[in-house]
């Protein structure tokens, strides 16, 4: 059963005007992203710094409006519904942030920090009643319900992504949005972060879009997959398929650069230049978007736009199918 | 909240400057709360036997003009300009803080709104602005507040603003907006409890300006009225004096320069010891 | 001679909550034109010890112990001294690539000065000087002008730039502090291939400094595993990811996802390492690591290790050093 639909979404962004009369130039940052959530799965969203990968975050969460598109939540759509609706949504679906400085208070108290969705979205709920709840979600997430009184400065990185997490989990969602949530932390305290949230996932049957450039975190924890770049989705399908055979150049092109732990394994990296790409974010461009770095553009590209092709489980957006599947094959 | 009173305390006993401008303060402050109870002399008192005296044991600073005790003065003065300059910080406070709060969550064109209105405030050199305030409205210490008051509001409004588009860009604000609290909850919460450091540290300093503009106006006769002492109005009419008994403008000259120094001292290592960053760093 | 020797290195900074101790014995060394990692995790002292080497520690802070490079010995050089050393003998890039450039000036501008500084050079000599950097870290003159500003270029490009003003004045040794953590995949394994090449084009050392085990693997020879301010196992690169035996290096190494390993098909869990790392402020007695180590006993509690070898070029501090086979 799907959680969520996000159905064709778009957002531009308009940037400073070039001069004062005239329109702003528009940065699309989203082109058209479809994807499905289903209860309890946990869903990772691949791509580089600028892709729109944070946005799309927002915007299933709601704190952004998409510029066309529909967000569904439980067939609900997020961005039609009333305000006292859109407030009772927001229990379902929470989020955990990259940065565990950023995203506490430092002058609240755990108590409050934790507590916060509570104060809207479970308004009536008695103060004694409201303590033991936090405590409870502490004891959860491996800290101690003593906790409640310090402030965020008395705890280390990966004891400040708990408290995310027991904040993110408080009202029982059936979504959390992890954005980076284990990307700010050393190696140890990460493996740690990310079993304790699979423990959580598996307890209480979340299901997560886990955001990630890490694709050896994303390949352990995730079950699909979607890759994007630069606003669209290149390829997507179950985890296993795409890092068994991943089909698009710029996923190919990933996964080689990938340092290798073995040191006899040389990384065996395609050399890509990167070029200047503001005229791809305008929703004027026609073609394909990874254009400017693929090793394989013709003419076709150019002109006419990929669409996503295949079947359910593994779907690319390039116009060199067959080559790329005699490539692999 | 003790807990981290006692820790900037702490804190502040290390730096040089919040000691030296805290100790000014709290002199200064405790002789504004003593002219409440006691003064060496009524300053009411006309004693024109007495007057243009040197210091000595009756009159430890001397006299001026009319007899009146110059010390007594001195105290009496200090009550006035801290009133002034305390209401004018309220009021700039009160108004400045909102506004900067608002246009800091709202953005776009209420920003913008605010922000213009701001600098068109403040285009307008404020002690000239405050004395043709004083002069349309006529003398007065009330007066005098409202005419400084005013010119803290744009700068209050714009120290806020600064601060809070900082912290909207953290990511707790995005916890607190996926909880469902409303913009103007968030200000309150969690964005104003974190510029606190920068209001104070502001306050401090426009205290100062506070207490110079009241003295400014005062020495304009567009103060402090008699038969209250203001230092400013000590000032003006010292002016006649000066020549043969310069003493009369020394003291409250130096009354003024002295506090100013020392809430600039306090205000610098206020926000030394209150950021966090900088204390780390040192 | 080594080109640059670390011997028994301590360095305690003050600070308002009293002095604390950050590296505790660190010996190392490099030979000309070898490429050391320095692996850890944040808090461990690799940056500090970075920073020592360039006296760049913040002034409330005690070195003990010597820095020789060339056999002088550095650290009891005076400001002035190790002006001429910083930028000339030893290049330095850093992380962020935003903050590293000065916004204001002129990437040529930059570039050229180390040059200013420390070579005796006409300007034609130092823009043609600057306009051969720019080549050689594959920023083509043609298209990337010495007059660009920093904001002007991507991520990737900047640093290119701080590479090229570290090695502008050819040093003897190049320090890399954690110079691609702040970049996308596919930028980060160029601007690698491109440290690595220049380091060996020009004879240069490398002292590479990363968190992440896949870039030491893929760009040095000689590796070092840092925890809590000390060296835990040492060695040949190829040696040290193969057979590492410190229970630590371990740890770190279970805890990466590896590539091809899923939780839905047989393994569930990522391997940890309990606990967290110690507080710099307290003491221990025994070994560093023992609180979190599955191997440790009384020993072990008792007094600290010394590094000893367990193969030829490959040292380890432990007691119980884990042997494979």
């Amino acid at each position: 059963m799907s959680l969520v639909k996000v159905k064709n979404i778009v957002k531009d962004y308009n940037l400073p005007r070039k001069n004062l009369f005239g329109k702003p130039p528009v940065f699309r940052a989203l082109d058209g992203i479809n994807l499905e959530i289903k209860e309890g799965e946990s869903f990772g969203i691949v791509g580089e710094s600028g892709c729109g990968k944070s946005t799309l975050a927002r915007i299933i969460m709601a704190l952004e409006q998409p510029t066309s598109g529909k967000v569904y939540y439980n067939n609900i759509d997020l961005f039609s519904a009333s305000k006292l609706k859109l407030r009772q949504l927001r229990k379902e679906f929470q989020m955990v942030f990259q940065d565990p400085y950023s995203s506490l208070n430092p002058r609240k108290k755990i108590l409050s920090i934790v507590g916060e969705p509570l104060d809207m979205l479970e308004k009536s709920i008695s103060k004694k009643k409201y303590k033991k709840r936090v405590e409870l979600i502490l004891e959860e997430v491996g800290l101690s319900y003593r906790d409640i009184d310090k402030y965020p400065h008395e705890f280390s990185g990966g004891q400040r992504q708990r408290i995310a997490i027991a904040r993110a989990l408080i009202t029982k969602p059936s979504l959390i949005v992890a954005d980076e949530a284990v990307s700010a932390l050393d190696v140890s305290v990460q493996a740690q972060v990310l079993n304790l949230m699979m423990d959580l996932q598996e307890k209480y049957n979340l299901a997560f879009m886990f955001i990630s450039h890490d694709l050896s975190v994303v390949e352990f924890v995730t079950q699909r997959l979607a890759v994007i770049y630069l606003g669209k989705i290149v390829e997507t399908g179950t985890t296993s398929q795409i890092f068994k055979k991943a089909l698009h150049p710029y996923t190919q092109l990933l996964f080689s650069a990938i340092p290798d732990v073995d040191p006899d394994i040389k990384t065996d990296f395609k050399k890509a230049e990167t070029k200047k790409i503001d005229s791809l974010f305008s929703p004027t461009h026609s073609g394909c978007v990874f254009i400017d770095r693929c090793p394989l553009a013709a003419d076709i590209c150019q002109t006419k736009a990929p669409v996503l092709q295949g079947d359910i489980d593994h779907q690319y957006a390039c116009h060199h199918v067959d080559r790329l599947l005699q490539n692999t094959n | 909240m003790y807990e981290r009173l006692a820790e900037v305390f702490s804190h502040g006993m290390k730096n040089r400057n919040f000691v030296a401008g805290g100790i000014i303060t709290i002199v200064f402050f405790g002789v504004a709360l003593l002219s409440y109870v006691w003064s060496p002399h009524p300053i009411e008192n006309i004693n024109i036997s007495d007057k243009l005296l040197s210091p000595n044991t009756k009159y430890l600073l001397g006299t001026d003009h009319f007899g009146r005790d110059i010390l007594s003065m001195l105290i009496m003065g200090a009550k006035n300009s801290i009133i002034v300059a305390f209401v004018a910080i309220g009021i700039g406070l009160g108004i400045g803080v909102p506004l900067g709060l608002v246009a800091a969550s709202q953005r776009g064109w209420t920003d913008e709104l605010i922000m213009r209105f701001n600098d068109f405030t403040l285009a307008f050199p404020s002690l000239i602005s405050a004395i043709m305030i004083t002069a349309i409205m006529g003398p007065g210490a009330v007066n005098s507040i409202i005419a400084i008051g005013i010119f803290n509001i744009p700068v209050f409004a714009r120290v806020v603003r600064g601060a809070a588009l900082n912290i909207w860009k953290k990511e707790f604000i995005l916890a607190a907006l996926s909880a469902g609290k409303s913009k103007a909850r968030i200000s309150l919460e969690h964005v104003l409890p974190n510029t606190a450091s920068v209001l104070i540290v502001q306050a401090t300093i426009q205290f100062a300006i506070g207490i110079l503009a009241e003295a400014g106006l005062s020495y304009l006769g567009l103060g402090t009225q008699p038969p209250a002492a203001s230092w400013g109005k000590m000032l003006n009419e010292a002016q006649t004096f000066l020549h043969f008994a310069p003493q009369l403008a020394i003291y409250p000259g130096l009354a003024i320069a002295l506090t100013v120094l020392g809430l600039n001292l306090f205000g610098d290592g206020l926000r030394d010891v209150l950021d966090p960053k900088l204390r780390r760093n040192r | 001679m080594k080109l640059l020797e670390i011997k028994n290195l301590y360095v305690t900074i003050d600070t308002l909550d009293g002095p604390l101790q950050i590296i505790k014995g660190v010996d190392f060394s490099i030979e000309k034109g070898e490429r050391l990692g320095i692996v850890g995790e944040s808090g461990c002292g690799k940056s500090i010890t970075s920073l020592a080497i360039m006296a760049l520690l913040p002034d409330k802070s005690k070195v003990k112990g010597q820095i020789l490079l060339n056999g002088e010995e550095i650290n009891l050089f005076n400001k002035e001294q190790m002006c001429r050393i910083r930028g000339d003998k030893i290049g330095m890039i850093f992380q962020e690539p935003m903050t590293a450039l000065n916004p204001v000036k002129t990437i040529g501008d930059q570039i050229a000065e180390s040059l200013i500084l420390h070579r005796n050079m006409k300007k034609r000599q130092i823009i043609h000087e600057v306009e051969q950097l720019l080549e050689s870290v594959d920023l083509p003159v043609e298209r990337f002008g010495l007059n660009l500003y920093p904001h002007q270029l991507s991520g990737g490009q900047r640093q290119r730039v701080m590479i090229a003003m570290a090695i502008a004045c050819k040093p003897d040794i190049l320090i890399a502090d954690e110079p691609t953590t702040a970049l996308d995949v596919t930028v980060q394994q160029q601007i690698l291939e491109l440290i690595k090449e220049l380091a060996i084009k020009f004879g240069m050392s490398l002292i590479m400094i990363s968190h992440d085990l896949g870039v030491i693997a893929q760009t040095t020879q000689k590796v070092m595993i840092m925890y809590a301010g000390q060296v835990m196992e040492q060695g040949e690169t190829s040696q040290v990811f193969k057979h590492m035996s410190h229970p630590y290096t371990q740890g770190l190494f279970a805890a990466i996802p590896k590539p091809g390993s899923s939780r839905l098909e047989g393994k569930k869990r990522l391997s940890t390492i309990p606990g967290s790392v110690p507080d710099p402020k307290s003491t221990v007695q025994g070994c560093i690591f023992a609180p979190r180590c599955s191997f440790s006993d009384d020993i072990c509690r008792k007094s600290p290790p010394e590094q000893s070898d367990i193969a030829p070029g490959h040292n380890v501090r432990c007691f119980h050093p884990v042997m494979e086979d």
